[in-house]
């Protein structure tokens, strides 16, 4: 179950996550090569966004081992992911709302200490420029769009150069200009910069023409892996979360 | 992490030195009122306000920036008090020699008592913290070596009413001075970002790589090492000290209403804030019976929540915001 044949940046093994009574994840395993879009799909509740949260180091696992080029991140804090090239979106967008826009794009920068200050501005220009907030950079970021903050957290994700972006619903209630403009930057940061991505989206459609390979989870289970178009067509994916047209 | 300046200002440099002009003179000010000033009661007051200045700079690093609401500030001032009275009763060591032994006692507790509590967030944070006070005191009070309810006498300095006012007076505006310019430059710093984003939003902000948990304990830390040196020199200026006097729930209060009022999360609101609350505080005292000047303050705080947000400086910051032409960047 791997999304490249090379090594891949995240490989996903036997993970089991247990919350009292409910299993949330059980025996999920599968791999993410570099410089590819991962699609995570499944019904609600059939733990996403747990999977999510155990890749982050928000909730550790209860069994099994998440590996990022090979080293083991399942005990690891999410700050430290972060310095290793981990980071995430939030299903609400999840700004500090207080700071202005470009303020926002200093943040991730802080623990890189090598990074000067010129280059801190022109990497955060740059990002601006890519999700289209350069006229708002000075506005504080509590009074743009929801649909423009959700840019913002996703500009701000890929600040700091990530090899690994987690983004948990990122399509979810934006204008589908917005929509358009993120799918774009997800291409424009993979060809760019060889950033990976694992999306979990309710938006199949979408996520099928971008992902280079698909996971779908029922009630903490891998129901299929593989290519978009195997992976819809799956029955248990049918069965357990697409449904008979 | 802590490396200073690193984040581009807003302010334009000409900008940022008039404003350091403005406090350079109003330093100045009180350094002449200091030499020239004979009026025993205002130098004391002074002293107060300063005193207060300090404790509320140090709240605000943590409470301010870190949005960590300490509703116990006084446990690390009145460690540091008992640190320095201790050491005067049983070394003979004088306060002045002490106190940054008192602040290192105040900061090893802020480390202990951050451990566990700074794991805890919102009301149940305020909360523990005015628990943890309560124990100290608590503590203190049945405590062989603090001599319980007795309290502990201190030897008084040999100099004139007034020299010791001046003395007192120059102690406290220095400290002021100095821990107002660590609170700025911490504002200015990766450090204060690193607090600001676990304000607004501390999962967000682990998660883009600020060490959350390291940054709370060292804001907690620096604050409480703050509190204690300034407990040991309070120490020595009123010359005996009890439990209940100096772990009153009173001096957490007003660093918290100061910093509130003059405006959490920013170098000038203690400034501001200080003496503001102390002034209305002593108007309250002199018009209302104490009882009641507390349930005064307390409508205060409320009407500020309410209606001004951010206190003083947060009106202030508006109405520059609103005033301010927008630098808007020409599209690409």
């Amino acid at each position: 179950m791997t999304a490249s044949a090379e090594q891949p940046l995240l490989a996903i093994d036997a993970v089991g996550k247990r919350f009292g009574g409910v299993i949330a994840l059980d025996d999920v395993s599968f791999s993410v090569g570099a410089h590819s879009v991962v699609g995570l799909i499944g019904p609600n509740g059939s733990g996403k966004t747990t999977l999510l949260n155990v890749i982050n180091g928000v909730f550790a696992a209860d069994h099994g081992e998440v590996r990022l080029s090979g080293i083991r991140i399942d005990r690891k804090r999410s700050c430290e992911l972060a310095a290793t090239g981990l980071t995430r979106t939030f299903q609400a967008a999840r700004v500090f709302r207080t700071l202005a826009v470009r303020q926002n794009l200093f943040i991730p920068l802080l623990h890189q200490s090598a990074l000067d200050r010129t280059a801190a501005s022109a990497r955060a220009n740059e990002l601006l420029e890519l999700v289209g907030l350069t006229k708002h950079a000075e506005s504080i970021a509590s009074e743009i769009s929801g649909g423009q903050q959700r840019l913002l957290e996703f500009a701000r994700a890929l600040v700091s150069r990530p090899r690994l972006v987690l983004m948990d619903e990122p399509f979810a209630g934006v204008h589908p200009q917005i929509k358009t403009l993120l799918v774009r930057c997800i291409r424009d940061s993979v060809a760019r910069e060889g950033t990976s991505f694992i999306i979990v989206s309710h938006e199949v459609p979408d996520l099928v023409a971008m992902s280079d390979f698909m996971v779908c989870l029922v009630e903490g289970r891998t129901a299929a892996t593989g290519s978009p178009a195997t992976v819809i067509q799956n029955e248990r994916v049918i069965e357990g979360y697409l449904g008979r047209a | 992490m802590l490396s200073l300046f690193f984040l581009p200002s807003s302010d334009n440099g000409s900008t940022r030195l008039r404003r350091l002009l403005v406090w350079l003179a109003l330093s100045i000010a009180l350094i002449v009122y200091g030499v020239v000033g004979r009026q025993l009661f205002l130098l004391s007051t002074l002293s107060t306000v300063f005193l207060y200045v300090v404790l509320t700079q140090a709240w605000n690093i943590l409470g301010g920036y870190g949005g960590y609401l300490n509703f116990g500030m006084v446990t690390f001032f009145g460690v540091g008090a008992y640190t320095s009275a201790v050491l005067f009763q049983y070394f003979e060591l004088s306060p002045f020699l002490t106190a940054p032994v008192a602040g290192l006692a105040s900061a090893v507790l802020g480390v202990l008592i951050g451990i566990p509590t700074l794991r805890i967030r919102g009301a149940y944070f305020a909360l523990v913290t005015m628990i943890i006070t309560f124990a100290v005191q608590t503590l203190v009070l049945d405590m062989p070596v603090t001599q319980g309810a007795l309290g502990v006498y201190l030897q008084p300095v040999r100099l004139s009413p007034l020299g010791v006012e001046q003395l007192f007076y120059f102690l406290f505006l220095g400290c002021a001075v100095a821990v107002t310019a660590l609170v700025y430059a911490i504002e200015h710093s990766n450090f204060g970002w690193a607090l600001i984003a676990i304000r607004e939003d501390e999962d967000a902000a682990e998660i883009v790589g600020v060490r959350t948990v390291e940054v709370k304990w060292i804001a907690n830390a620096v604050a409480a090492f703050i509190a204690g040196v300034v407990g040991g020199l309070y120490a020595q200026r009123i010359m005996y000290i009890e439990p209940s006097g100096t772990f009153a729930f009173d001096i957490s209060l007003n660093v918290v209403l100061m910093a509130v009022v003059g405006g959490a999360g920013t170098w000038q609101g203690p400034l501001i804030g200080a003496p503001l609350v102390l002034l209305v505080a002593d108007m309250l005292r002199v018009t209302v019976t104490s009882e009641v000047n507390r349930a005064i303050f307390s409508v205060i705080v409320i009407l500020i929540a309410l209606f001004i947000p951010g206190g003083v400086m947060g009106v202030w910051t508006r109405w520059r915001r609103r005033h301010k032409p927008k630098t808007v960047e020409a599209p690409s």
